[in-house]
């Protein structure tokens, strides 16, 4: 390490109080970030499951209530699986 | 105002902003961070460790700015009964607990090399704690309850009972003798301190505002969908009830309870 950066590093001598300022006010705000997207993502990969989940569920029954048509989920359900990605509207 | 209210809209316009958000964010730390580590001067009295300020000034307002947006959001909640209102207070809290640990531990760290101490019960100080405490108290309420909504009042009561707190902080260092100097931004007559350390102090003060809009949305959003969710899945269980009392034969002796807190928000 050369003598000006451990120079500057010192700080004058303050560094004991001017480095773990520094650290402690980066350690919230980085926890806060990540913190902050992994709810994002938790929420978003929870919603999209559970509308995909309704979208399957909900296509029988309405045949059903149509007149007790045959259904056929793997077909018939496609249509409903685009919407979950634009109501989450990520 | 009330264009934004609706959560739908809301969303969509925090998407719309959030990579916006988090650029400049990023682009505002690296400038502050590099005015206040490398450019600007030491100061005459204090030497290096004015450089403390750069952070400790910053998460300051920014713990007093969160609390005033969380008793702002809690009044609108509690008159107009605002669906983003209580999801807003319920995102800022642990924020603005953050901003003011850091102002605490920094003016800590600050404090003992120029005062001689790292702590001392003066006006400024113990007000900057107890706003510590009703952050922690505001965030445990709105836990406190089995029903979302009652947690939800009584936190944002004590929020509103708390402002009074503000002005108590902003103010403590006019009316008592504290150890902690008076203002020197936000005082009559202008800044008294010298451009080359108001510079790096503004961007790092733009830094943590943006930063703190960020995370807000990324929370609220998180919230929102969360509530989504929730009233999905409880009128799927709605919907089983239904279904298996009517292959059960069995009639419903009761109407369906009616929606439960997901439905609402």
């Amino acid at each position: 390490m050369n003598q000006a950066l451990q120079d500057y590093l010192a700080m004058g001598g303050y560094a004991p109080f001017i480095w773990p300022a520094y650290g402690v006010a980066a350690l919230v705000l980085i926890a806060f970030a990540i913190d902050s997207w992994r709810r994002v993502h938790q929420a978003t990969t929870a919603l999209r499951r559970l509308e995909a989940e309704a979208a399957l569920l909900a296509r029988p029954a309405g045949n059903k209530a149509a007149g007790n048509k045959p259904a056929g989920p793997a077909v018939s359900g496609q249509p409903d699986r685009q919407k979950p990605d634009q109501q989450v509207g990520s | 105002m009330h264009r934004f209210a609706n959560p739908g809209r809301f969303l969509r316009l925090a998407d719309r902003l959030q990579p916006w958000l988090i650029t400049a964010t990023v682009l505002a730390f690296v400038a502050g961070l590099y005015l206040a580590l490398f450019h600007s001067p030491a100061d005459y009295q204090q030497g290096e460790t004015v450089r403390i300020m750069y952070i400790h000034v910053p998460a300051a307002w920014l713990a007093m700015f969160a609390y005033c947006l969380i008793a702002v959001a809690s009044a609108c909640a509690l008159i107009w009964r605002h669906p983003l209102a209580d999801v807003a207070a319920e995102a800022a809290s642990p924020l603005g607990a953050g901003f003011t640990l850091i102002a605490l531990v920094s003016g800590s760290l600050w404090g003992r090399p120029m005062w001689g101490t790292y702590w001392v019960w003066d006006a400024r100080l113990t007000s900057f704690l107890l706003l510590f405490f009703l952050y922690l108290g505001h965030m445990a309420l709105m836990q406190a309850f089995e029903d979302r909504q009652r947690g939800q009042r009584a936190a944002a009561i004590l929020a509103l009972v708390g402002a009074v707190n503000v002005p108590v902080i902003k103010f403590s260092v006019d009316w008592w003798n504290t150890l902690h100097q008076p203002a020197s931004i936000m005082r009559m007559g202008g800044p008294s301190i010298d451009p080359s350390m108001l510079h790096p102090l503004f961007l790092m003060a733009i830094a943590f505002q943006l930063f703190f809009f960020s995370a807000l949305f990324a929370r609220m959003k998180a919230e929102l969908l969360a509530a989504r969710a929730r009233t999905l899945l409880f009128n799927r269980l709605r919907a089983q009830a239904a279904a298996n009392r009517v292959a059960t034969g069995k009639t419903p002796n009761r109407a369906p309870a009616a929606a439960g807190e997901g439905a609402q928000s």
